[in-house]
């Protein structure tokens, strides 16, 4: 029988933005009698592709009416914690499990704030909601923790990428500049195939640039996202990323002589005069080091003002070739730069940084590279050929009347290249192709984005930009309002190492990007012993992030979970974190029932870049939120007042979004998720832009400028070909190691950007025979998407999201074929199952598995059972991270057989 | 004449299928029944391989298989081309299923059937059933959001080119890999792309005339 047509009474909608991954696209969402019914992506928007989006995107109306959804506190009756461990909840109240919390908080940061763990969640990309975090976690310490971070923090992030992005682009990632790329190259990079940051604009902008003839060529172990988009996909062996770029570079500088003189003079370090000691030769001597310290930056989130020159007067030295001496690198007298040659000043032997680099390169032969990599040498030294040549060095191109040089020719790397033990020097490696031919934030070329806004024009908040800062390197004031907020995401200007007898290593091995996995490692006793640390993480409180499914090797996470003493979770669906290891879950709210103003902030996750527009938009809720689920600023602001720290709470708040006159919140004032919108939303764009107008516009829009587009020709500042700092920071390391016994690896901090085999590399047992990695799947994200029906449908018509797939040759040869249900077994012995799936288009040393599958909580039937678990092959302890920014290695060698 | 047609360029699809499930969204369609796929594959030997990524749904053929199979004329041809099926018509006979050479027909039984098994309708799927009545006992099949299109041509707007009047797939898809609009207008966008680009229908041989193109 027909059902009957329901009376009409709503019908409504409501702009928003997604929450499926952290491109966050500007959505709107139709409502019909307070049921929604349809997304849409936003066509007025490029926050997103301009009309369209991805099918995790629509799938968000199965996270919203999940009925697996939590809709009340849950308390842990069953204290035995572990993996697959029943909790036995018990439904409590709102105040009942504050009660829980907040004695037990109290009691931990009046101790000891160090021993309070708190995790958030990089499933979304807004930065404004981590801000609100820190905001609390600021106001209810004191100062910043030693631990804190993303979940999946080293393990889907890009540690790697977002260092050598933020050194060299003055941004979080890079991409290339589709409206005008002609030849793309990536390296373990799904940019404009549908993941990455400003996903779906990158997806529109990549499809046109393919239809309109621009030549991809992918490296990547598997022919399906991005190599399977890709003109040429060129399948590699994990962690060869680096070798590959450094031996294009070779190509370009010692057999083509093909590169561009006047951006590497200009732009770059490459003139600067560098002596026997690997350091720069300087005007008074050698540098007196660094001022401020790790901590001081970190805890009180103040910028270092100088790194290694100690100040301003004793700068690096360049050789002028016409006059024929030597003068610091920006005296406005220089004639002509000397990129080689032999020279003495003052009794030192030295050289320019260009004669070094091009001496070293000679040593990545695409012959050499061959070997390795199993990429012919002549393919290799073809693809460069192209690349220079696509690069088309010396050309213009003029926009909006300014002139600016014309590099049609990019190479982006991104977590595949870069989640390996060697992913730093990788990424900058990369960056070093992209610096030769000057294809760096100019038409055409690689772009950081959003590396510079001049404001929002009639308040000219919003402002950032990168300037020059010491020794004319590039330094970035970005984040604008949000300033001092958030570490700038550099690391740069750089620190210098120290054992601050903390809990994060990281103060060591002080070029790690934000974030840790020290408090998972296997070997976390080991190095907090030697680093003499008194402190013992006993309180966790997992902001929306599975930090047990998003931690390389849940076994691993499992006994440090069990270590500590109390674990809160606040998030929309039990998982296995909080199955296993939970004391209290807060019931969260959804993005569709959420408020907040992610799109103000100086987001580097999910703008347009190029010409495209400014756009921010808030997110609004679009259905009334059900049950007693928490808006996430009310629970930190309820947690805050019953810990007596409201005012501290509010003033953090002005202080870090620089609320000021009757946009500060005032201490008797009450706070609510739509009342810190509409301050905020005020501040930045005027009286008239507050909550109501947005909450009806959804999004302000103003154009962009050539100067913010392609910032780099119209600020002075240089980036490094050379990572001088390295050395510094090499020998004060060496020096701790020797002072407590840590064995922190050195062997990567030269400055010469480089290639060393990884460990996984290195292993020669013939039983290992293949290499095992994972891969993003288009229509997932994180460990959240797989719960969503639509989703799962997609995946199960999909031939490779849930099984593990191989080469056809390499599964004949060892008699397996299609459909077996194979174990796949490290030289350490952890182990994965799964069902086989044969592909061509499969590197034949490698077998693939899709990134977050094998979940097995029971809050989460759809997800449960599907897929198989990567993650649990890793290592996860020193030996397997890239020593100088802590990047996992996220490749490892198997045997497989069948079960 | 109207002749309401499609062409997928397969160079600009990523593959992310959100045609399929905002295909789903927009009819709220049940679990296992999908008006729009994506089929994917490879073709070709190590090393040169191409990966294969194929959105289908109904191809809307002027000489549709089902048109003739049907014993009730319950499937039909509209005049602007697109291939209905009256579900008050629909005898659930299934010869359409066997007929269709591109197997996009689904036999839709289970009106019960929930997204989450065992765990009753969520209040989308519930006010679904009754914004966009599905008749259980009766074949389905995408019908190019005819009522996208009727709704639309009735408020003065344009399928193909206003979105509102244009079907769900098309302006979902982010990379704007699917052009809909009138094949007997040869100045549509869709008439345009199919004549410089040199679309190509799915199996030609099968005689079918299928509206839906494909390039790239």
């Amino acid at each position: 029988m027909k059902a009957s047509r329901p009376e009409i009474y709503e019908d409504r909608w409501v702009k928003t933005m997604c929450g499926r991954c952290y491109a966050m696209c500007g959505i709107r969402v139709h409502v019909v009698n307070g049921v929604a019914v349809k997304i849409e992506g936003e066509p007025d928007s490029m926050h997103g592709s301009g009309g369209g989006i991805c099918g995790k995107g629509v799938a968000g109306l199965q996270v919203l009416y999940d009925p697996n959804r939590l809709n009340v506190p849950l308390k842990r009756t069953n204290p035995e914690k572990g993996l697959y461990a029943d909790p036995k909840w018990q439904e409590i109240s709102w105040e009942e499990a504050y009660n829980e919390i907040v004695p037990r908080m109290k009691k931990v940061l009046e101790e000891n704030p160090n021993e309070f763990f708190f995790q958030w969640s990089t499933s979304r990309g807004d930065q404004y909601r981590a801000f609100g975090e820190m905001q609390f976690i600021q106001a209810v310490c004191g100062r910043i923790p030693d631990i804190m971070g993303a979940g999946g923090g080293g393990l889907h992030c890009g540690k790697a990428a977002h260092s050598a992005a933020g050194v060299v682009h003055s941004s979080w990632s890079i991409v290339p500049d589709f409206r005008y790329c002609n030849y793309a190259i990536y390296f373990g990079s799904s940019k404009g195939v549908g993941s990455g940051h400003s996903a779906m604009f990158s997806a529109k902008l990549a499809a046109e640039a393919r239809h309109r003839g621009m030549k991809v060529v992918s490296f990547d172990p598997m022919c399906n996202f991005s190599g399977g988009k890709a003109t040429e996909w060129v399948p590699v062996t994990p962690g060869t990323d680096g070798l590959i770029a450094l031996s294009m570079c070779n190509v370009l500088v010692n057999e083509l002589g093909k590169y561009d003189v006047d951006y590497l003079k200009n732009k770059t370090n490459a003139p600067y005069l560098v002596g026997l000691d690997m350091k720069y030769v300087r005007e008074k001597g050698p540098a007196r080091g660094l001022k401020i310290s790790q901590s001081e930056y970190v805890r009180g989130g103040a910028r270092p003002g100088l790194y290694i020159g100690d100040d301003d007067t004793n700068k690096p030295l360049v050789w002028d070739t016409i006059d024929n001496r030597a003068k610091v690198y920006d005296d406005p007298g220089i004639k002509e730069y000397a990129l080689d040659g032999d020279y003495e000043v003052r009794g030192i032997k030295c050289h320019p940084v260009f004669q070094l680099v091009k001496e070293h390169l000679k040593d990545y032969t695409p012959e050499k590279a061959a070997e390795l990599s199993g990429i012919p040498g002549e393919n290799i030294r073809r693809i460069a050929t192209e690349f220079v040549n696509a690069a088309s060095i010396g050309s213009t191109i003029t926009i909006d009347g300014h002139i600016l040089p014309f590099r049609p020719a990019s190479a982006i790397i991104f977590r595949g290249g870069q989640g390996h033990e060697n992913g730093f020097h990788a990424c900058f490696a990369v960056c070093l192709l992209n610096q030769l031919v000057g294809s760096a934030d100019v038409p055409g070329g690689t772009l950081g984005w959003p590396a510079r806004s001049l404001g929002y024009p009639s308040t000219g908040e919003l402002s950032w930009s990168p300037y020059k800062g010491t020794d004319g390197f590039l330094e970035t004031n970005h984040f604008g309002p949000m300033a001092g907020v958030m570490a700038s995401h550099g690391p740069w200007p750089t620190n210098m190492p120290e054992n601050n007898h903390g809990l994060n290593p990281n103060c060591i091995t002080s070029v790690g990007h934000i974030g840790t996995n020290i408090n998972f490692q296997s070997d976390r006793h080991e190095i907090w012993e030697k680093m003499g640390t008194k402190d013992k993480l006993k309180m966790m409180i997992a902001w929306g992030s599975n930090s047990l499914l998003s931690t390389a090797n849940h076994e691993h996470a499992a006994n440090a979970l069990k270590e500590m003493e109390f674990i809160v979770v606040y998030d929309i669906f039990n998982n296995e974190l909080t199955e296993g290891f939970a004391d209290i879950v807060l019931p969260a709210v959804c993005y569709l029932e959420d408020c907040d103003g992610s799109g103000f902030a100086g987001q580097n996750f999910n703008h347009a870049y190029g010409m495209d527009g400014w756009f921010c938009h808030i997110v609004q809720p679009v259905v009334e939120v059900k049950g007693e689920r928490k808006k996430w600023q009310t629970v930190l602001y309820e947690l805050a007042c019953c810990l007596g720290k409201k005012e501290q709470f509010l003033q953090t708040i002005n202080n870090t979004l620089s609320l000021r006159s009757n946009n500060a919140f005032k201490p008797d004032d009450d706070f609510s998720a739509e009342q810190l919108v509409d301050r905020v939303a005020k501040q930045l764009f005027g009286d008239e832009h507050g909550w109501e107008w947005f909450s009806e516009n959804g999004f302000i829009h103003w154009p962009k400028k050539v100067e913010e587009a392609y910032w780099r020709h119209f600020v002075d500042a240089r980036v490094p070909i050379y990572l001088e700092y390295l050395v510094e920071i090499g020998e004060k390391i060496k020096s701790i190691n020797e002072e407590t016994g840590l064995g922190f690896d050195l062997s990567q901090y030269t400055p010469l950007i480089s290639w060393k085999p990884t460990s996984v590399q290195r292993i020669d047992d013939p039983r290992y025979d293949l290499y095992c990695f994972s891969y993003r799947d288009i229509i997932h994200t994180g460990s959240s998407t797989m719960e969503q029906p639509w989703i799962d449908e997609a995946s199960r018509m999909n031939p490779y999201t849930y099984n593990i797939t191989m080469n056809r040759d390499t599964a004949q040869k060892k008699g397996l074929t299609e459909g077996d249900i194979i174990e796949v077994e490290t030289d350490r012995g952890r182990k994965t199952q799964g069902r086989l799936k044969l592909m061509e288009g499969q590197h034949p040393k490698v077998v693939g598995i899709a990134a977050n599958s094998g979940h097995w909580a029971k809050g989460q039937p759809i997800a449960r059972g599907k897929g198989s678990n990567f993650d649990v092959l890793l290592e996860l302890d020193q030996e397997h991270l890239d020593p100088i920014c802590t990047t996992i290695e996220t490749s490892v060698r198997v045997s497989v057989r069948k079960t | 004449m109207t002749n309401w047609g499609m062409i997928i360029d397969l160079q600009k699809c990523i593959g992310c299928y959100s045609c399929m499930i905002s295909c789903k969204q927009e009819h709220f369609l049940p679990p296992g029944v999908f008006w729009n796929r994506v089929i994917i594959g490879e073709d070709g030997k190590y090393p040169a391989v191409n990966k294969q990524i194929y959105p289908v749904l109904c191809n809307h053929c002027v000489e549709a298989a089902c048109v003739k199979a049907c014993p009730t004329r319950a499937t039909t041809r509209r005049d602007d081309g697109i291939v209905i099926i009256d579900y008050d018509k629909c005898v659930g006979c299934r010869y359409c299923l066997i007929a269709c050479p591109f197997q996009q027909r689904t036999f839709y039984t289970d009106g019960e059937k929930e997204y989450f098994p065992g765990q009753g309708l969520t209040e989308y799927e519930e006010i679904g059933r009754r914004l966009y009545p599905l008749e259980t006992g009766t074949v389905m099949k995408c019908n190019f959001c005819s009522e996208r299109i009727d709704a639309g041509i009735e408020k003065g707007l344009k399928p193909g080119t206003d979105r509102e009047a244009t079907p769900a797939c098309v302006i979902a898809c982010p990379t704007e890999a699917r052009v809909f609009g009138d094949l007997d207008d040869p100045n549509s966008e869709v008439s345009r792309k199919l004549r410089e680009e040199k679309g190509v229908q799915l199996h030609p041989e099968y005689g079918t005339e299928p509206s839906v193109y494909y390039v790239g």
